[in-house]
C-alpha cells in the first residue's frame, strides 16, 4: 500500500474511477484474474495514512507557464509544472477549484474526495483564475505573457480546428501550445498525459532535447521476467460492500506473487547467500570499486562468486554476475586492492601444480614425437592419481602416433583470482612446452582446461570424451547392472554441448539409467570449487556444494574431478572416468594428501613408464595427526608441510613453549606471508600434532 | 607521561614456560604489524629470551578480524 502513495497524484479520484489498465497487466491475469489494484488503492486511501504529500524542494525557474482548462489533464500538468519550479497560472471557466471535476465525475467520486485531492496545490506556485471563458483572443493574450501554454483538449479542438498534435510529446502545430489526444483512458491517461506535457514544456524551455530518453515514459511493457511455475490460479477477493474492508484488502494483497525475476538466484547458492538480487549486487560492486579509501565492504562478496556463468545462462536477458565479479577482481588486482589472503592458498597450489613436484612434459616413453598430449589437469592428479595413470596407460596404448603427457595447471586458478599477468605466464609456459613437443593435439580430461585452451591459446585440443567416443571404451569395460543416476554437469562444459552429450551416452553405455537434474547442461550450479570460492569464502562454497548435492536423491555422475570431489563428500558420486578406469582408494583426499598425490603420481609415472629413477623427498620429521586434526587443517587451510617446517625449526633452535600441564610443545614459524603455530609432542621418533593455527600479522617484541 | 594505547593484553598461563630457558612466561610488550599498520599489545613471553606466544583464541579472533579489516581498507 505504500507504493501507491508517492506515485499517484489525485489518489482519491484515481482510486475511485481509474480504468485500472494495470490489472490486465498483472502477471496473475495470465492464470485467472489479476490483483484488484484499483480497489486496493481505494482501500489504502480509506484505511491508510493517506495524508498530504511531503513537501519537496523546488528550485525556482523564474519562468511563467499557463494552463487553460481544469480537467484532470490540465490539473496534472499544472501540478507537474509547479513541481518543476515554474510559476503556473491556471485559467478556468468554472467558479471554483474542483467544480469542473465535480461535474464530470458526478456520482462516481464524492465532492469531499475531489476537494481533498485539490489540497496538493497548497503552497505550490500555482495561481487559479476562475470565470475566464477561453477564446482565441484570451489565449493569444496569455501567450504574450507566458512562455508555454497547456490547453485542455476540447478547448484546443474548438479554437484550433485544424491544429495537429504529436501524441508522443504532446507538442502541437501551434507554437508554445501543448495539449493531449483523446484516449481510451480519460482518468489515468489524462493524468499521465499532464505529466508528459509538463516534461515537454520543461525540456522546451530548458532548450534540451524533447525526445531523448523518453521511450519508457508513462506505462510500458516491462522486461521483467516472472515465472508462474508453482503458482496456483486463485480467485480475487470480492468485496461484500461497495469497496474492500481493511481485512478484505489485506486478503487481496496476499494474492500478490511479488513479481520479480529471481530465476538466477533460485539456482545459485552464492546469489542466495547475500539475500538480495543481482541488480543490487552489481551496484554494491560498482560502489566498492569506486571508493578510493574506506571500507571495501563487497570484497568478500566479489571473491565468493564461482564465476561459473550459470546466472548468465538462466537469465532471460543474460545478466552475468560472473563477468561482473571477474572484472571486479581484475580491477582490484590492478589497483592493489585485492585482499592478500583471498587467493594466496589457491595460487600457491597452482604454483605447486606447475612446480617440480608435479609438472612434467614428455613424449610417450620410447618415442621422440607425439601426435597427442594427454593433459589431465592439476586436480585430477591431486584427487585421482591412480585413475589418471590408468587413463594414460590406455590412451598411450590405443592412440596412434605417440601420446605425450603433460602434468600441470592450465592457469585457470590465476585467471579466477583476477591475476592476468600470472595467468598469461602460466599459459605461455605451457605453450612453449607444447611447441617443444612438436605441437601435438592436446587431450584434456577437464572441461575447464579445455575451455581455457580453446579460448586463450591456439593449441589444438580434443576432449577425452571425443577421443573415447572415437576409439570406444577400453576392452573389458562393460555395462554393469542397471542403476539410476543423475548427471551433474560441469561449469567448464557450458559451451561444450558435445561433451555433455557424449558423457550421457557413455553413462548409458556403462549401464546407467541417467536423467538430468533440475538445473542441467548450461545451467547447472557450481559444485563450490569454481572461481576459488572455496578459498575465499568457505561458508558460501559449502552452501554451493550442499545446494548442488541436494538437487536430486539419485547418485550423481560427474565429468569434472572437482565436482566429484566436492559433491562426493555429501552424497554418492562418481566421475565417469572412474567408472571406466577405476577409483582411487582414498577418493576425497585432504589438502595435504592432494599434494602428496601429485608428487606420487609423477614419481610413479617416471619410474614405471619412463623407467627413470626419482629421488624421493625425505622428511626428517615424521608427523602423526591426532584425532580430528586432519579436518581442522583442511578447515584452516594449513598443510602438513607447513607443520613440518615449524617443527624442523623448533627442534633445531629449541625455541618452543612448553605447557607443563600437558607436556606439549607450542612452536611457531613464519612461512611466506603466514605465521604457523603448532602444538605437538615428540613420540618415539615421531611427532604427534594436537592442533595448528595461523595468522598473517607479524608479531615481534616491542 | 603520554599514555600508550594497548590493543590487547593477554595474561600468561601459569603452566607455560620457555622450552629453552625454563622461565615461566610473563606478560610483556610486543607489537603486531600488517600492511603498514602497527598495534602495540601485551603478550605472554619469556622474560629472558623474549620468545613470544600468540594464543589460538587471539590469532583466530581479534587478530583475524583486524587482518580482514586492513585488507578491505
Ligand atoms: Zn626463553
Amino acid at each position: 500500500m505504500q507504493v501507491f502513495q508517492p506515485s499517484a497524484t489525485f489518489g482519491r479520484i484515481v482510486s475511485s474511477v481509474c480504468e485500472a489498465p494495470c490489472e490486465a497487466g498483472c502477471k496473475l491475469s495470465e492464470l485467472n484474474s489479476g490483483i484488484n489494484i484499483r480497489r486496493l488503492e481505494r482501500a489504502s486511501v480509506m484505511y491508510g495514512q493517506y495524508n498530504q504529500k511531503k513537501r519537496f524542494f523546488i528550485s525556482k525557474k523564474n519562468k511563467k507557464t499557463a494552463v487553460i482548462g481544469e480537467d484532470l489533464f490540465c490539473l496534472s500538468a499544472a501540478y507537474e509544472l509547479a513541481k518543476k519550479g515554474y510559476d503556473v497560472d491556471v485559467f478556468s471557466e468554472y467558479g471554483a477549484l474542483g467544480e469542473s471535476l465535480d461535474e464530470t465525475l458526478k456520482g462516481r467520486v464524492s465532492r469531499e474526495d475531489i476537494l481533498a485531492d485539490m489540497d496538493i496545490f497548497k503552497d505550490m506556485p500555482v495561481v487559479f483564475h476562475f470565470n475566464r471563458a477561453p477564446s482565441k483572443q484570451s489565449v493569444e493574450e496569455i501567450l504574450t505573457t507566458h512562455e508555454a501554454v497547456v490547453l485542455e483538449q476540447k478547448i484546443f479542438a474548438s479554437l484550433f480546428a485544424d491544429g495537429e498534435i504529436d501524441a508522443q510529446t504532446l507538442q502541437t502545430s501551434v507554437d508554445k501550445i501543448f495539449t493531449r489526444k483523446e484516449t481510451s483512458l480519460p482518468i489515468i491517461g489524462a493524468i499521465a498525459d499532464g505529466k508528459k506535457a509538463a516534461t515537454t514544456v520543461d525540456r522546451t524551455l530548458q532548450g534540451v532535447s524533447v525526445l531523448e530518453g523518453r521511450k519508457n515514459e508513462g506505462s510500458y511493457e516491462t522486461t521483467l521476467y516472472t515465472s508462474l511455475d508453482g503458482v496456483a490460479p486463485d480467485k480475487p477477493v470480492v468485496p461484500k460492500g461497495k469497496e474492500y474492508t481493511k481485512e478484505e484488502a489485506v486478503e487481496e494483497t496476499q494474492r500478490c506473487i511479488h513479481c520479480e525475476c529471481l530465476e538466477c538466484v533460485k539456482g545459485c547458492a552464492y546469489l542466495k547467500h547475500y539475500k538480495s538480487y543481482p541488480k543490487k549486487y552489481v551496484r554494491e560492486i560498482y560502489n566498492n570499486l569506486s571508493i578510493a579509501a574506506g571500507h571495501h565492504t563487497a570484497n568478500t562478496m566479489i571473491n565468493s562468486c564461482a564465476l561459473c556463468g550459470q546466472c548468465k545462462n538462466i537469465c532471460p536477458f543474460g545478466l552475468d554476475m560472473s563477468m561482473v565479479c571477474h572484472l571486479a577482481r581484475q580491477t582490484m588486482v590492478e589497483t592493489a586492492k585485492m585482499p592478500p589472503s583471498a587467493h594466496e592458498f589457491a595460487l600457491l597450489d597452482m604454483e605447486h601444480a606447475n612446480g617440480e613436484e608435479y609438472f612434467l612434459a614428455k613424449h610417450q616413453s620410447g618415442t621422440d614425437k607425439s601426435s597427442y598430449l594427454f593433459f589431465p589437469g592439476c586436480q585430477f592428479g591431486a584427487i585421482a592419481p591412480q585413475t589418471l595413470q590408468a587413463i594414460y596407460a590406455d590412451l598411450s596404448g590405443r592412440l596412434k602416433g605417440g601420446v605425450g603427457l603433460m602434468l600441470g595447471c592450465c592457469g585457470i586458478m590465476a585467471n579466477w583470482a583476477g591475476q592476468e599477468a600470472m595467468f598469461d605466464r602460466a599459459l605461455q609456459r605451457l605453450k612453449e612446452q607444447w611447441e617443444e613437443l612438436g605441437k601435438p593435439t592436446i587431450v584434456t580430461a577437464c572441461t575447464m582446461c579445455n575451455s581455457v585452451f580453446e579460448e586463450f591459446t591456439e593449441m589444438k585440443t580434443v576432449t577425452i570424451w571425443q577421443v573415447l567416443k572415437e576409439i570406444g571404451l577400453p576392452p573389458g569395460v562393460t555395462a554393469t547392472s542397471l542403476e539410476k543416476a543423475a548427471i551433474f554437469d560441469a561449469c567448464g562444459a557450458r559451451d561444450d554441448e558435445e561433451s555433455r552429450k557424449i558423457v550421457r551416452d557413455m553413462a548409458r553405455q556403462l549401464g546407467y539409467e541417467v536423467h538430468d537434474l533440475k538445473y542441467n547442461h548450461e545451467t547447472s550450479p557450481c559444485c563450490g570449487y569454481g572461481g576459488l570460492a572455496a578459498f575465499a569464502n568457505r561458508q558460501v562454497a559449502r552452501e554451493m556444494t550442499d545446494f548442488a548435492a541436494g538437487l536430486d536423491e539419485a547418485p550423481y555422475l560427474t565429468y569434472c574431478i572437482n565436482c566429484r570431489d566436492r559433491v562426493g563428500r555429501e552424497k554418492s558420486a562418481n566421475h565417469v572416468l572412474e567408472l571406466i578406469y577405476g577409483k582411487d582408494d582414498i577418493d576425497s583426499p585432504s589438502l595435504s594428501q592432494r599434494r602428496y598425490n601429485r608428487a606420487k603420481v609423477k614419481k610413479q609415472l617416471l619410474e614405471e613408464v619412463w623407467k627413470e629413477s626419482v629421488m624421493e623427498k625425505q622428511n626428517e620429521i615424521q608427523i602423526t595427526l591426532h584425532e580430528g586434526v586432519e579436518a581442522l587443517l583442511d578447515e584452516r587451510m594449513i598443510l602438513e608441510e607447513d607443520i613440518i617446517k615449524v617443527i624442523e625449526q623448533a627442534e633445531k633452535t629449541k625455541c618452543a613453549i612448553l605447557d607443563r600441564k600437558t607436556n606439549h610443545l607450542i612452536a611457531s614459524r613464519r612461512v611466506g606471508n603466514v605465521t604457523f603455530w603448532v602444538e605437538y609432542e615428540k613420540e618415539n621418533e615421531q611427532y604427534r600434532i594436537y592442533r595448528a593455527y595461523s595468522h598473517r600479522m607479524m608479531v615481534e617484541e616491542a | 607521561m603520554e599514555e600508550k594505547k594497548v590493543y590487547e593484553s593477554i595474561e600468561a598461563d601459569a603452566s607455560l614456560v620457555c622450552g629453552q630457558c625454563q622461565e615461566p612466561l610473563v606478560k610483556g610488550s610486543a607489537k603486531f604489524s600488517y600492511m603498514g599498520n602497527a598495534f602495540p599489545v601485551e603478550l605472554p613471553m619469556c622474560p629472558k629470551c623474549k620468545l613470544i606466544y600468540v594464543p589460538e583464541e587471539l590469532a583466530l579472533g581479534r587478530v583475524l578480524k583486524v587482518e580482514k579489516e586492513l585488507e578491505d581498507k
